[in-house]
């Protein structure tokens, strides 16, 4: 293999590399995040309007960090003193010069003070860091938990149409990466601008203060040059990350589709081809990558160098503060500045300059977390369902009857679904719903479950209008077995009793023999102790299927709803659950999702759907008879004289 | 690890070069604070303002100097960086790409995407990172500790006793903090699945009423995170604190010792001149060895990762496929065209019979197995019915002991239950398996004596999950025939019955096919996946289950279509619906791997119990309405 590789990579490539990128341009999942914040303001001051509930502790936060900021920044001053006893002490005995006993010359005493109080300064700046870090800790956590848990209350009551509106990987995304941005960065980011502005202000200060304009400038001259720099090179550097990660998105989708149809790959020959195009995109990856990574990385040397050459001029100015005249002109200085003032000046330069450096570190780390924030919000203030209305709160379940009254509904406003609809089901009807994919049958399923809200006529149950029952107790007289069996992970017993939390062993496998499936959990090894993998993806879907239905038959409902789809399920099974379906029907008013037309001759209603809407509506005999489009629907079956517009 | 540093080897010449002006760099900016000492002590104290211009301009020449090291560290580190990512992507894609579709499927495709995309991110990172800031940490510490011994010996003890101490109330934290974060990381997860869960299932919640037992699930995995989350936020909250009020004690300390050391009785006037310059050279270096210690520590901590990755990595660069081509490779004669042969074919799945090949693969699947089991905890255990599954099916023949001769014109199906082996049975005639016992020949020629491009230049497959490419319409038909003509293209696509909507769609066959084909119906993409099958013209055409998604009619005209335009192929059906195999010339009917009846329908019918009952289960109420 080794050796194909290396005769390819004196190949040239001649794909096209923008071709290939922006093919797969869908893929670039990063760009979402680094996009631009479309209301950075409103967000940034929504986010801090969530810390309002933590005010007291927000201030705390505050003047620990200014405390500590302040503590540091006149620190030096403190060193300046030291130093300067130090070098008085140590001249004095160098130039007047008393041979013997040197000691007596250095105050010693005044030294170790100003080393002990120099030392409690730093015990200050200590504590006041432990209780930013601490405090702060405690509200950023605060923070997203209450984000975590409105966001999940809203998932609970945001209605449907979201659901089916945004993908499901886009919402977990908005849930779990972007509340995890937001916390990651919320402190860090925060107290690294906050610490920096007062550090900025508190040296200037500290210099100013000392009355040396000279050696202040000389100390900061250069960074407004490289603050500027920093802010230029980090928006182009921005420019060519997002390139980057555009591309990286781009291999994203290269390599998902190679592997997901790596048969296809194989047998087509496509190998070659295959690991070319990867070349390419790789090559584009690589380009991007460094150029990014390279104008970022000359930042670091251009800001450190203008933080030595400020460094420089300090010690040169502050050379002839110290010696009292300009350089060697013999112009005499005004103001003298001993050792330790200039030791102060050199931290003060870099006092200063260094909040420059990582604030523009900071800005794109803020400004994701705030994109993140803005999705966030974006969701929590997507429209919730419309509250529930007890007027008419039934005391107890329902006998089974239920009556669409002139009912109207559609998914988007300007094309009609169901107009004017009636239906009766009495008490152990079995009503079936037919029709080409497509053609809208979950949506009686949608409204009368309630997930989704009709605009005009009524619904009624037990001749309740649905409308005026909780959610809840609507819900309450439903079984449900759709054909996107959800399993969640946990035991084959605990996804049976999902309805019911405290149903017996007993009640659990006589549901589960109802079913046809206690034989299949018993010949597992743990039997209904097994564990189900997420989705319940280590058995088979028939297996899956007849475990929602066990689940369905332990609830006990007064009306079923049935979505019977078996097109992956072998006959055998699919033998099995048509029993089982069966079995769960008996004695129940129930609404059938049919797909085969064979299974549902005998039901009581047929409503027969094409392209979005109720064509005939009867029992199986009248609709033959009326030889219309269930007619046409049914021969088809079994003639091929299916014409071609049915989907 | 190793095998992937080793990967650096094409890129040492711009990684030596990195590492030296890293080196340079460290020395330069070691050189700061001596020329800031001299400075100090050479020309202000003495008050020679040459001197101080003297040393100003070499440390503006050291910076700028500096300032060049570390611009050209970067940019030799950044190109051994890019390229090296660059060659373990390509390597491990190749490898990828050229694994039997039986590594793939045990792998999982998503655990390769991330093998290939973040595993390689992670390790590159780590490795550069690693290599950029070692050496300087020597050159720092060995600096730090000559200029300490310069200064005074008893400076020499404070470094020897201090640094040992930072860096053991680090590494402590360190042990004690990190389970908690690796802990706080399985709650994200949990919390994760349960929102995942939530999402996905979200009309079975609200149906079955669970949506406030879902919310206290939430609930509390929320808390408990949140608190881990403060435990270990402020444990690291106090470390700095800790750190920083230690270290300037140490600053204060050092001071004292220096004054000490100035003023013991007998020192030499001029050495004590120096006492200020030397204290505050040594400071800065004392800081410069404590920042040099966190980047090593950093790194240290992300080590770990790195490592988990490497393996991952490592699996895949030393997975060789037991697929390969064959080193005498025959080419079939050029008469025979579309003959497929089973002689007496069986197949397991065998891990353990791969012996030293697959042992990377047997060892992976052990080791999860172990891991499910550890994980006795209810919540974290992971299938473990998977394993026994497996152990079952590897305990018996896939395929059992098949034999038939398929030939140009005819259509061979092969119907029976879900899991019976039809799908593998016809995955061994492109080899996409190799078949343990028996040989397939296809052309006359053992499979396994062909060329791959050889034997798959004969073949057309259909797989069941019709997959589809991003790009267009024409794109995805001509990855079976990459010189097909825009008319070809529109031939297979009115065979394949796709014409309907591919014509009522504004491009045409230029129309854009989205990720995995999400804009098109199952049925639709079905057809597009036969089109492309057609439209290579292969001596033999596999259809693997490939019309489940159409309704009866629309497979019947496929299936006459395709019999009427392609008249010398030899077509292989893997059907479920008797419909689909009513007309075959030979109905294979499969019953747990084993070949239970080989006839038409009619023979069967009378022949073949197991065909009976499943006409009977598909057919009966049609019967009855006829």
């Amino acid at each position: 293999m080794s050796k194909s590789v290396n005769v390819k990579k004196d190949r040239i490539l001649d794909a096209d590399e923008t071709y290939l990128v922006s093919k797969y341009a869908s893929y670039d999942t990063k760009k979402d995040s680094d996009a631009k914040v479309g209301n950075a303001k409103g967000t940034a001051v929504r986010f801090f309007s969530l810390l309002k509930p933590h005010w007291f502790a927000v201030i705390i936060v505050c003047l620990s960090s200014i405390g500590n900021t302040l503590v540091s920044v006149v620190a030096p001053d403190y060193m300046a003193d030291i130093i300067d006893s130090v070098q008085h002490s140590i001249e004095n005995y160098v130039y007047n010069g008393t041979p013997v006993n040197f000691g007596s010359f250095l105050d010693f005493d005044t030294i170790l003070g100003q080393l002990f109080s120099l030392g409690a300064l730093y015990g200050i700046m200590g504590i006041m860091s432990f209780i930013q870090q601490y405090v702060g800790a405690g509200i950023s956590q605060k923070l997203v938990f209450n984000l975590r848990q409105q966001v999940n209350n809203k998932l609970s009551n945001l209605p449907l149409s979201y659901f089916d509106k945004n993908t499901k990987g886009e919402i977990i995304s908005k849930v779990v990466n972007d509340i995890e941005n937001v916390s990651a960065n919320l402190q860090g980011s925060f107290l690294t601008v906050l610490t920096g502005v007062i550090q900025v202000i508190g040296s200037l200060y500290m210099m100013l203060n000392s009355g040396n304009i000279i050696m202040t400038l000389a100390a900061i001259f250069l960074v407004p040059f490289s603050g500027t720099i920093a802010y230029k090179v980090s928006k182009i550097s921005k420019k060519w990350f997002s390139k980057y990660w555009g591309s990286m998105g781009a291999m994203n989708g290269h390599v998902e589709e190679m592997y997901s149809g790596h048969s296809l790959v194989k047998i087509f020959n496509h190998e070659e081809k295959s690991i070319d195009d990867f070349r390419v995109i790789n090559r584009n990856i690589r380009k991007n990558s460094f150029v990014a990574n390279m104008i970022s990385g000359i930042l670091n040397p251009i800001l450190t160098m203008c933080k030595n050459i400020n460094y420089v001029t300090v010690c040169i100015i502050g050379g002839c503060y110290y010696i009292g005249t300009w350089f060697n002109t013999g112009i005499a200085v005004s103001g003298a500045l001993s050792l330790g003032k200039i030791e102060a000046f050199l931290s003060y330069s870099s006092m200063f300059s260094a909040p420059i450096t990582s604030i523009s570190k900071m800005i794109n780390n803020i400004q994701s977390s705030l994109a993140s924030a803005e999705r966030v919000f974006e969701l929590l203030d997507e429209e919730e369902q419309t509250p529930d209305n007890t007027e008419n709160e039934p005391e107890e379940l329902a006998n089974g009857t239920v009556e669409f009254k002139n009912v109207s509904f559609r998914y988007k406003e300007d094309v009609p679904l169901i107009e004017d609809f009636s239906l009766k089901a009495e008490k152990g009807n079995i009503v079936a719903i037919v029709g080409p994919t497509g053609a809208g049958k979950t949506t009686i399923v949608n409204l009368l479950m309630r997930f989704y809200d009709i605009q005009s006529g009524q619904i009624l149950l037990d001749g309740t209008d649905i409308m005026t029952m909780s959610r809840n107790a609507l819900r309450e007289n439903f079984g449900m077995v759709l054909q996107d069996t959800w399993l969640f992970k946990g035991t084959i017993k605990e996804n049976i009793c999902y309805g019911v939390d405290d149903a017996t062993q007993e009640q659990i496998e006589s549901a589960a023999k109802s079913a046809n499936i206690h034989d299949y959990i018993m010949s597992l090894p743990k039997g209904y102790d097994t564990q189900l993998a997420e989705d319940g993806t280590n058995i088979s879907q028939g297996q899956r299927q007849l475990i929602t239905i066990a689940r369905a038959l332990l609830k006990d409902p007064k009306i079923l709803i049935l979505d019977e789809a078996t097109s992956s399920v072998d006959t055998r099974t699919e033998v099995l659950i048509q029993q089982a379906m069966q079995e769960l029907m008996k004695g129940r008013t129930s609404f059938v999702i049919a797909h085969r037309l064979s299974t549902i001759r005998n039901a009581d209603n047929i409503i027969v759907m094409r392209k979005g809407t109720i064509v005939e509506q009867g029992t199986h005999k009248q609709l033959i008879d009326k030889d219309g489009f269930y007619a046409m629907l049914y021969n088809s079956q079994f003639t091929g004289g299916i014409p071609e517009d049915i989907e | 690890m190793r095998k992937i540093l080793k990967m650096l080897k094409p890129y040492r010449s711009t990684l030596i070069l990195s590492i030296i002006f890293s080196a340079l760099h460290a020395v330069l900016e070691i050189l700061i604070p001596v020329y800031t000492k001299y400075i100090m002590s050479e020309g202000i104290i003495p008050r020679d303002m040459d001197q101080i211009l003297y040393y100003g301009g070499l440390m503006l020449g050291l910076t700028a100097l500096g300032a060049l090291a570390s611009f050209l560290n970067t940019y030799f580190s950044t190109k051994t960086s890019v390229n090296y990512a660059m060659h373990i992507r390509n390597e491990v894609f190749s490898r990828v790409s050229h694994l039997s579709q039986c590594d793939v499927d045990k792998i999982g495709v998503s655990s390769l995407m991330t093998r290939t995309t973040n595993d390689v991110r992670q390790v590159h990172d780590v490795i550069l990172n690693a290599l950029k800031s070692i050496l300087p940490v020597p050159i720092m510490l060995i600096g730090g500790f000559s200029m300490a011994i310069s200064v005074s010996s008893n400076l020499l003890k404070v470094v020897f006793v201090a640094i040992p101490v930072l860096l053991l109330i680090g590494i402590i934290v360190l042990i004690f903090v990190s389970p908690m974060f690796s802990k706080i990381q399985k709650l994200l997860d949990k919390m994760n699945f349960i929102l995942r869960g939530k999402i996905n299932g979200i009309r079975v919640v609200r149906a079955f009423n669970k949506t406030e037992y879902e919310d206290e699930r939430f609930d509390a995995t929320n808390k408990k995170l949140t608190r881990m989350n403060l435990v270990a936020n402020r444990i690291v909250a106090a470390l700095t604190p800790v750190l920083t009020v230690g270290m300037y004690s140490l600053i204060c300390y050092i001071i004292y010792l220096c004054v000490n050391d100035a003023t013991a009785v007998g020192v030499d006037p001029q050495v004590s001149l120096e006492t200020i310059p030397n204290m505050y050279m040594f400071l800065t270096y004392f800081m410069l060895i404590i920042t040099a210690i966190g980047t090593v520590l950093a790194i240290a901590v992300s080590i770990p990762k790195a490592v988990v990755s490497a393996k991952r990595l490592n699996e895949i660069l030393d997975a060789v496929s037991e697929i390969k081509d064959s080193e005498n490779p025959v080419t079939p004669d050029e008469n025979i065209k579309g003959v497929v042969e089973f002689k007496n074919v069986s197949f397991r799945y065998k891990p353990e019979d791969d012996g030293k090949k697959k042992s990377w693969l047997a060892k992976l699947l052990q080791k999860s197995a172990e891991k499910a089991k550890a994980k006795k905890n209810a919540e974290n255990n992971a299938a473990p019915v998977e394993p026994e599954e497996k152990k079952k099916k590897t305990d018996e023949d896939a395929i059992h002991d098949i034999s038939f001769v398929s030939r140009p014109g005819e259509v061979t199906a092969i119907i029976g239950i879900t899991g019976c082996g039809k799908s593998t049975l016809v995955n061994l005639i492109p080899r996409l398996y190799d078949v343990t016992e028996g040989q397939i020949l296809v052309d006359g020629v053992d499979v396994r004596d062909m060329k791959l491009s050889e034997l798959h230049k004969r073949i057309a497959y259909v797989p069941q999950q019709s997959y589809l490419f991003s790009g267009t319409v024409k794109e995805n038909i001509a990855f079976g025939n990459p010189d097909a003509t825009d008319a070809e293209i529109w031939n297979a696509i009115e065979i394949a019955q796709a014409k309907s909507f591919v014509s009522s769609m504004a491009d045409g066959i230029d129309s854009f096919v989205s990720q995995a084909g999400k804009n098109f119906s199952g049925g639709q993409k079905q057809r597009l996946a036969i089109a492309r099958a057609v439209v290579k013209n292969a001596e033999i055409c596999i259809f693997d289950d490939s019309f489940s998604a159409l309704d009866l009619a629309t497979d019947a005209r496929l299936r006459a279509s395709l019999r009427e335009n392609l008249p010398d192929t030899n077509i292989i059906i893997v059907a479920q619906r008797v419909g689909t195999v009513i007309n075959a010339d030979r109905i294979i009917v499969l019953d747990d791997g084993k070949a239970v009846g080989i006839g038409t329908h009619k023979e069967l019918l009378e022949t073949c119990e197991v065909y009976r009952s499943i006409v009977a289960s598909q057919l009966s109420e049609e019967v009855d309405a006829v």
